[in-house]
């Protein structure tokens, strides 16, 4: 080994204890490349968005916290949901129409379509399903047969929101 | 999700996605060749799926790590695959009929969804 000593940068910025809040958040700036800091502030942020937004997707796309008590997040009940089903047609490159369109037959059954000849009581068994078309920015996709679908979310903003606290229906 | 042309790559990003939404998902349906996007990120290994009937044959040679079987649909857990384009019709159709019997049946008969075999018959799905 050479000469050359290699120090975290973090460990020279805390060498000086801070005085103030000041102090703190600029020794914060400075160490917030490190992966595990920025691990730590997105999972942070992320809770507090789930408990803005206490709709997941069902397409939930990052791990459970490791705190989490959770172990079942990844299952709800379809027949007897108690919140809306996420959802969501991934679109990659140029897809065929026919492949995606069976999202529609899911459509016909949610409780969005109200023509459907049913009884009152069938039709409050209609499940609650809010659809997704997502693309990898949130750009249209160009479909077989010259068709263009407008990407209603992209994956960027699913990773931001989807961590889910509790498995509740 | 469903086939894209065979000219496209799925990006990294795309392909973490789709696995991030296997792992978290209730149910996870890959339309036709969109099982191809679906077998890139690994998620049908060790798991018994279909393809569009045409090849099957390549599949079963070149990635034995899953089981390909030659049906309209196949359901392995919570890994839904079928066979080509209009046979997604009859997953889906399979799909609500598990979860919503008594929607999905009124649904499929009023939208006159056809109602066939999960089998193949003769040269069905064979060019």
């Amino acid at each position: 080994m050479t000469g050359i000593r290699v120090t975290h940068p973090a460990r020279n910025r805390m060498s000086v204890a801070p005085k103030n809040l000041e102090d703190v958040f600029n020794i914060f700036k400075q160490i917030a490349y490190a992966p595990g800091i920025l691990n730590l502030i997105y999972q942070t942020l992320s809770i507090l968005k789930s408990l803005l937004h206490p709709n997941r997707p069902e397409i939930s796309t990052t791990p459970p916290l490791p705190h989490s008590q959770n172990s079942k997040m990844s299952c709800l009940d379809f027949s007897n949901a108690r919140r809306p089903i996420e959802a969501g047609v991934i679109l990659l490159g140029s897809m065929e129409i026919l492949d995606v369109a069976p999202i529609d037959l899911l459509h016909g059954i949610s409780k969005n379509v109200d023509i459907l000849p049913i009884t009152d009581e069938l039709k409050a068994k209609a499940p609650e399903i809010n659809i997704h078309w997502i693309t990898e920015e949130g750009e249209p996709s160009k479909l077989s047969s010259n068709i263009t679908i407008q990407a209603t979310v992209h994956i960027g903003s699913l990773f931001f929101r989807s961590i889910s606290l509790t498995t509740s229906n | 999700m469903g086939a894209y042309l065979p000219s496209y790559t799925p990006t990294s990003t795309e392909l973490d996605f789709v696995r991030k939404s296997y792992a978290n998902c209730t149910a996870f349906i890959a339309i036709c060749g969109g099982m191809m996007a679906a077998q890139l990120a690994g998620i049908l290994v060790g798991k018994t799926a279909t393809a569009p009937r045409f090849i099957i044959p390549v599949l079963q040679k070149q990635d034995p790590r899953t089981t390909w079987v030659d049906r309209r649909w196949v359901r392995d857990g919570k890994m839904w695959t079928n066979g080509a384009l209009l046979n997604g019709l009859d997953l889906m159709g399979a799909f609500m009929k598990t979860y919503w019997p008594e929607l999905a049946e009124l649904a499929a008969r009023v939208g006159a969804l056809p109602v066939r075999s999960v089998e193949y018959v003769g040269n069905d799905g064979c060019p």
